[in-house]
């Protein structure tokens, strides 16, 4: 009955299965959208985190290093310090990945020097 | 309100930014590069500062609770014209550039900032502030 039923709407409207297909991409776009604003904005946040933590490892490795001149215990601080660094860096590289990607699935967005936007639009 | 170290001798800063972890940082960046930086997490408690204090230079970020960075930008320069600001953004779009420039930003800075830049950046608005200004008028409360 229904079969009957579906057939009947093709033949009356051939355009019915092709707008269903469109909704459905269109839902699919929707939610590719907000998973990207979603990862968008935590990688922000763990981006700006990581950096904090980087540059503090920065400021006790500049301070470990000047130490360690006069006590060599300090040498395997700072080694532990450093790894912190590097690791902090590879975390800020795969975090701004997840801002390349979500910037794609949310606009098409470009670098721009804003400072130069403003100067010219002044 | 975080503690500000008065030993700086190279200008008065006020930043704002309600990451208090992110904040904290930049201050510590800025102190080492010889200011005197006081930190605060909201607009308004920022706004009651600068028309009570003087300062050299006021950094903000733009998304804040309550008011934003942009409208203490306006308003700040409603009471103090002259006083140089840096706006912190996460997200350098041409929008905020517009709204910046309406309210007269004088400079943009992308979060996260390397060092270098943010030393560079305040003691090139505070100097130019200082020369526009005046030698004895830095950014003093109307």
């Amino acid at each position: 009955m229904s079969e009957g039923r579906d057939l009947a709407l093709d033949e009356e409207c051939p355009s019915a299965r092709t707008v269903a297909g469109g909704q459905e991409r269109l839902q699919q776009s929707r939610r590719l959208e907000n998973l990207g604003q979603l990862v968008g904005g935590a990688a922000h946040d763990f981006n700006n985190l990581l950096n904090v933590i980087s540059g503090y490892a920065d400021f006790a490795a500049e301070q470990l290093t000047s130490l360690a001149k006069e006590d060599d215990r300090l040498e395997s601080v700072l080694a532990d310090v450093e790894q912190i660094r590097t690791a902090a860096q590879q975390a800020i590289r795969v975090t701004r990945q997840l801002l390349a990607f979500s910037n794609s699935e949310t606009a098409d967005r470009q670098v721009l020097d804003v400072n130069e936007v403003v100067k010219t639009a002044g | 309100m975080e503690a500000s170290d008065t030993s700086g001798q190279q200008g008065r800063i006020l930043l704002v930014d309600d990451d208090s972890a992110l904040g904290g940082y930049l201050s510590r960046v800025l102190r080492t590069g010889g200011f005197d930086v006081a930190h605060e997490l909201d607009a308004y408690t920022a706004l009651l500062r600068v028309r009570t204090e003087q300062w050299d230079l006021l950094m903000t970020d733009i998304e804040l609770p309550g008011m934003s960075g942009l409208e203490l930008l306006d308003r700040v320069h409603e009471t103090v014209p002259g006083l140089p600001v840096v706006v912190l953004t996460g997200n350098p779009s041409v929008d905020y550039a517009a709204s910046a420039l309406h309210g007269s930003a004088a400079e943009f800075l992308s979060k996260p900032v390397s060092p270098g830049d943010l030393l560079a950046k305040a003691t090139e608005l505070i100097e130019a502030g200082r020369a526009g200004a005046g030698l004895d008028l830095t950014g003093s409360p109307s």
